[in-house]
């Protein structure tokens, strides 16, 4: 299976590119299910600009105008977007071409794309496996071939983990790097756009044609240093001044064998390298996934609160409001979805708010405290991206919390908005891709991605 | 034995912001015409859209609150109140809970008759929902959906529970409008819905403590509506308390029946609603810094109760007058200019409240349509009071003067000229004394209530063309001199 970068498509003809999509899609996709819709990219004219003809997938909970987004749920099964999202804009006007919508769990609520109301995508790198989630249809497709990169949404990991599990590089930028305008939200204030690549520079690449402040979404900002990051630079003083946090004991998570000794052999190389490594232990982690699960349920709860089928998309016609919200909605939202639904609900309702939303929210901003004051010590963390390598098919789909564990080593990021980027580091003994985590503080991404691509270069 | 009750009313108000976006978006802040023309992803709850922030929104609530005596919130945030009901967009509004823009607030207005002061426990930003249309009067037959109000700015008043009658509420509703409109941040139009009122009512046995329950009167169409149902929901209450049921008395929502005249029962409120407000992810926190409030609190803008303390503090008009100038914001400005070309002040309050506003309502514009300058008004007054013009002729000129007529051309021209000349004035009254000796002879006897009798002969002999103060001076003068 080929891997395809940016580089790998310069200096070819749109119809040459558009071969070779076309023909790794139909060779590869049957099997893997990445692509909900795979567009007519035959359509596609000459694009112009950074990233001309450039094939890119999407996630089907970023908005492309004209085309469904139905974020893998019956609710949005035929919903047409009437816009396209910020980012969408950002890349078409620098020429690249969208090869279609990927899968996903529904509304981006899961962590093995087994959730979606259509169909389960397989792990290119065996298929008896789960691609991770919830961009898994994205981690797919860009580890098979089926475009150059692809867009994801990771609200508590769901780029990071599929790009582990695919052996594929996923950034989660600092919260607003990338406007959200046009993400369907699942939690508002942890969601972020994110990129799936086959390499650091195309994020870089990408990243700086993305990111600008958009008057449309309050919460977004220009980062100007990662808006002119045209190359890396590659060059040994990123590590004379870095410090890199890694943790002796993961106290309170539950990390597989093949992920510790993975993790272990990396802090060794590091310190091989001479780089400056310190011990800490990440405040607050084993809190990471209890809070992530109360104030994403209860900002999901919510957002999700506007398919009623009165406006647009699925709708069951009832003779009354309260049939039509029971019965769409009922019909309309898968089981996953359903759950955090009432669990929002539940932690957000008077006589219980203060236990759970209000407490969760408390440690919320503890731990960015916490984390402020770790990052005035250290650059860089690592971590784990997953604390587990990829799962089988149906192996923990009827066990959530299993399934919730799946992003211990991610949620806390979302939780206090910092960056970060998953490498695929290692295998496991039956050849299944590990992947590591490096995050930094808050709006660092740009001495995050360097030091990464430095990093890569120097342990190959 | 009926015991005495005492009243608790308190008002919530929403004003429609008129700005020129919605409160979220950039659309069109109108609704009057075809519906969902001005509507977009925002205010129609697409899945993605993100709210916007509207300054002038912002710009327009904090004069409100300035104008109500609030505290201003430093730390602003938004909040969002979740419910389900069509003709709520996302299923949610934007709103504010937990950190209003404005609270703590201390409103001091005037009725025409006496000065009140109230409470104000806060002032909020919100959105306004869609507007439902109902096919017929069954709503099973369905609705019609309208977001072109979707997401208008709205400012939500609080007062507290403090109004001893249905007079200070209307009263302080009639100010609260006329503050809006001078500071012009909305149309304040009951009929059109952007002045929104709702009632809380409950009765009392001990003043000043709460009772344990509260009735809301809801679908208030008018100042009217509002003082006759809370007139009607005291008596109902009263009657209620004194047969001894007062234990069925409970929080409830009550409807205004305006063709009965009475509160019909809704809904009771077993459980308070559970809104489940969390802060609104999709905007940050606003810090408002010193400087925004002390533009705020050194605004020049015009109040209604400032113009009420200038007329009658500085100006010594009654209160009722100052009232009735000050209904207008351009009738206080007017009285104020022409209050630079005499000091007549009782008399331009007359001849505004009168003639003028008369005059105009019968061409049917306002004073911003008149042509009358207040130089032209202040100086007609003074020559009224010289005697080189009298009221009698102004007031048959002022259909021309409100047109923009001068009124020294009009007399030129019509050849009118008040008898003001000492000399003519006397030979005239001479002249009528003569026609009536008897009479004469009956008052210089004492009969003085005959006076009368002669004003009306001379007014009546001089075609209104004599000055009536004038006129009595110089007939009492020849009167009372027995001359012949
Ligand atoms: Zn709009």
């Amino acid at each position: 299976m080929k891997k395809l970068t940016i580089d790998s498509f310069r200096g070819k003809s749109v119809d040459e590119i558009k071969k070779t999509i076309k023909k790794n899609i139909s060779a590869a996709d049957p099997k893997i299910n990445a692509y909900l819709e795979a567009f007519d990219i035959d359509k596609f004219e000459q694009g112009k600009g950074l990233l001309a003809n450039i094939p890119f997938a999407v996630k089907d909970n970023i908005l492309i105008k004209g085309m469904i987004s139905s974020c893998a749920s019956r609710m949005l099964a035929d919903y047409k977007a009437p816009y396209s999202a910020f980012v969408i804009e950002k890349l078409l006007s620098e020429g690249a071409m969208i090869t279609g919508r990927t899968n996903m769990d529904e509304f981006a609520m899961g962590s093995s794309t087994e959730n979606s109301a259509f169909m389960t995508t397989k792990n290119p790198l065996n298929e008896e496996y789960v691609p991770g989630g919830s961009s898994g249809g994205s981690a797919a497709a860009v580890a098979s071939g089926m475009c150059a990169f692809a867009l994801g949404s990771d609200t508590g990991g769901s780029v990071r983990q599929p790009a582990a599990f695919c052996g594929i590089y996923g950034y989660k930028p600092t919260y607003g790097v990338f406007s959200r305008r046009g993400l369907v939200a699942y939690c508002s204030s942890f969601d972020q756009i994110g990129v799936l690549a086959n390499s650091i520079e195309d994020i870089a690449m990408v990243s700086s044609v993305m990111n600008d402040k958009d008057p449309y979404d309050l919460t977004s900002y220009l980062d100007r240093e990662l808006k002119e990051l045209g190359k890396i630079k590659y060059t040994d003083s990123v590590f004379k001044s870095g410090i890199i946090g890694v943790v002796n004991t993961f106290e309170g998570i539950p990390v597989s064998p093949e992920i510790e000794a993975s993790y272990k052999k990396l802090v060794g190389e590091l310190r091989k390298m001479n780089l400056e490594v310190v011990n800490i232990s990440p405040p607050f982690l084993e809190y990471a996934i209890p809070l992530y699960y109360v104030l994403s349920a209860a900002e999901a709860a919510s957002n999700l609160a506007r398919f009623d089928g009165v406006k647009y998309a699925f709708n069951k016609r009832s003779a009354s409001y309260q049939k039509l919200l029971m019965k769409t909605r009922g019909e309309g939202f898968g089981r996953e979805v359903k759950r955090r639904i009432m669990l929002g609900t539940f932690v957000t309702s008077s006589g219980y708010k203060d236990e759970f939303y209000k407490k969760a929210n408390r440690l919320r901003t503890n731990m960015k405290k916490s984390y402020d004051a770790l990052f005035s010590n250290i650059d860089y963390m690592l971590l784990p991206t997953t604390p587990t390598p990829p799962f089988k098919l149906g192996e923990k789909i009827d066990d959530p919390v299993a399934m919730y564990y799946s992003d211990a080593f991610t949620t806390f990021a979302n939780i206090i908005g910092i960056p970060a980027l998953s490498i695929p580091y290692d295998t496991d003994p039956k050849g299944l891709p590990i992947g590591m985590q490096v995050l930094s503080n808050v709006k660092r991404d740009v001495d995050l991605l360097t030091f990464c691509a430095n990093l890569v270069r120097k342990l190959k | 034995m009926s015991k005495e009750l005492f009243p608790v009313i308190g008002l919530e108000v929403h004003l429609q912001l008129k700005t020129e976006k919605k409160m979220f978006c950039n659309c069109k802040n109108s609704f009057e015409n075809k519906p969902n023309i001005n509507i977009c992803p925002v205010c129609t709850g697409q899945p993605g859209a993100m709210p916007l922030m509207n300054r002038q929104a912002l710009r327009f609530a904090g004069e409100m609150a300035n104008a109500l005596n609030c505290k201003i919130n430093m730390f602003m945030r938004f909040d969002r109140k979740n419910y389900f009901y069509p003709d709520c967009p996302k299923n949610y509004q934007i709103t504010q809970h937990d950190f209003p823009l404005g609270y703590d607030g201390e409103f001091f207005f005037f009725s025409e008759k006496r000065q009140y002061r109230i409470k104000i426990q806060r002032v909020q930003m919100e959105e306004d929902s869609a507007k439902l249309n109902h096919i017929g009067d069954d709503l099973s037959a369905g609705s019609f959906i309208d977001y072109n109000r979707s997401g208008v700015p709205l400012l939500e008043i609080v007062t507290g529970p403090d109004f001893e009658d249905a007079e200070a509420a209307c009263a302080y509703l009639e100010f609260l409008k006329r503050t809006a409109k001078y500071l012009e941040i909305s149309d304040c139009s009951m009929e059109k819905g952007s002045l929104r009122v709702d009632t809380n009512i409950s009765l009392t046995g001990q003043k000043g403590s709460l009772p344990g329950y509260k009735v809301e009167i809801k679908n208030l169409n008018s100042f009217i509506a509002v003082k006759n149902a809370i007139e009607y929901e005291m008596e109902r209450q009263r009657g209620i308390i004194n047969s001894g049921n007062s234990s069925s008395l409970c929080d409830e929502t009550r409807l205004w029946d305006a063709a009965n005249k009475k509160t019909l029962g809704m809904r009771k409120k077993e459980t308070e609603s559970d809104y489940r407000y969390f802060p609104e992810p999709d905007i940050p926190p606003l810090f408002i810094q010193d400087k925004n409030i002390s533009e705020l609190k050194e605004s020049t803008k015009l109040t209604p109760f400032f113009a009420m303390n200038q007329l009658i503090n500085t100006f010594k008009i009654e209160i009722g007058d100052a009232y009735v100038i000050t209904a207008e914001k351009q009738f206080y400005e007017f009285f104020t200019e022409t209050s630079k070309y005499t000091s007549q002040y009782k008399k331009i309050v007359n001849w505004l409240t009168g003639d003028v506003l008369f005059n105009l309502r019968k061409k049917g514009i306002d004073l911003s349509g008149s042509k009358l300058t207040p130089k032209e008004l202040g100086g007609i007054i003074e020559r009224i009071e010289s005697g080189a013009l009298t009221g009698k002729i102004v007031k048959e000129l002022m259909p021309e003067l409100i047109e923009g007529a001068s009124v020294d051309k009009l007399v030129e021209k019509k050849g009118i000229k008040p008898i003001s000349s000492g000399g003519e004035l006397d030979s005239l009254i001479r002249g009528i004394l003569k026609k009536h000796p008897e009479e004469v002879k009956a008052y210089r006897n004492g009969k003085t209530g005959l006076i009368g009798f002669f004003m009306g002969e001379v007014m009546k002999g001089t075609k209104g063309q004599a000055e009536p103060r004038r006129a009595k001076e110089a007939l009492l003068k020849i009167l009372e001199n027995k001359e012949e």
